[in-house]
């Protein structure tokens, strides 16, 4: 039994090392900075612009991390792609949802008590929102970082609450933040995986 | 061979380890390999942290084991060797733990 904890656990620091490249801190920090723009300037089209980059994610996997890392295919009981498109797919639809149900009530004559808390804490609940996203998906990752961004998301949109300041400004820092802990990460990345030359088998 | 294969001699378990896979550098490579579906050279080198000279001739042994497939595919146009374990090779595995845990129940208790 022990043994196969330790190849657990040597899969599990495997698949670490795979995310740390900060692809993903990227692209969810883009994602929040457009929607703070979006909150800003009151154009929806900036919520597309933020969830474009997704679309790179696998494409920049392909030409970044894996000519340094190598190609991996996880198997399913140590890993795989799909953990990382679970917590995705979440944070997304947690995202829609809440966003959804605030577009529907928040804007009603009447609408219930909670919602009336909604308007007066606008972005505490965001923050809440995003915190129990990053939660999710560090539980479903098991990627730790995402734990910090929680917390992070929670600090400034108290803080943000408590100092009355302009809604899209806690969630704009909180996309930068993370942004910057992308490149962070990326930068160390490269550095520690410098790029093979092609396939070296047997050269 | 088993682990329930001996014929009484007190060092026939020593002599049941599979020396292809008991080397500690062919070993890490399976380690790894058991751990994902496949893999390519470059995965393997920094993971097991073997110089490119090491690593190829110890793939190549336990290709020839049958305990490895090594393939060269196109991954998005780009040339990869991609390395698997077998099934053989998970086979031989799962009876190498069971000879080492009879080997050093035997140390233990002696």
């Amino acid at each position: 039994m022990s043994q196969n904890q330790d190849l657990k656990r040597l899969a599990k620091k495997t698949y670490m090392s795979y995310h740390q490249d900060g692809l993903v801190d990227l692209l969810i920090g883009w994602m929040i900075i457009a929607f703070a723009a979006m909150m800003a300037f009151d154009q929806s089209a900036f919520t597309f612009l933020g969830w474009l980059p997704i679309t790179l994610y696998v494409p920049l996997k392909k030409r970044i991390t894996a000519p340094r890392f190598g190609y991996v295919k996880f198997d399913s009981e140590h890993g795989g792609q799909g953990r990382m498109v679970t917590a995705f797919l979440i944070m997304g639809l947690l995202s829609f949802f809440v966003l959804g149900i605030l577009f529907f009530l928040v804007t009603g004559e009447s609408p219930p008590s909670f919602v009336q808390w909604i308007r007066e804490y606008t972005i505490l609940f965001y923050g809440l929102v995003g915190a129990i996203s990053f939660m999710m998906s560090g539980l479903i990752t098991g990627i730790r970082r995402f734990y910090a961004y929680m917390l992070l998301s929670l600090f400034l949109t108290i803080t943000g609450q408590i100092l009355e300041t302009r809604e899209f400004l806690p969630i704009l820092l909180l996309g930068v933040g993370i942004l910057i802990s992308g490149i962070i990460h990326l930068v160390r990345f490269t550095r520690k995986y410098p790029n093979a030359e092609g396939d070296i088998y047997g050269s | 061979m088993a682990p329930n294969e001996t014929d009484g001699e007190p060092l026939q378990p020593i002599e049941n380890i599979d020396a292809t896979i008991h080397a500690p550098t062919r070993l890490k490579i399976l380690a790894y390999l058991s751990i994902v579906e496949s893999a390519d050279f470059t995965f393997l080198l920094n993971q097991t942290g073997l110089t490119r000279g090491n690593l190829s001739p110890n793939l190549r042994k336990l290709e020839e084991a049958g305990y490895v497939s090594i393939t060269k595919e196109f991954v998005d146009r780009v040339p990869r060797t991609l390395i698997r374990l077998t099934d053989e090779g998970r086979k031989a595995i799962q009876i190498y733990r069971e000879n080492m845990q009879v080997v050093l129940n035997k140390l233990l208790n002696n």
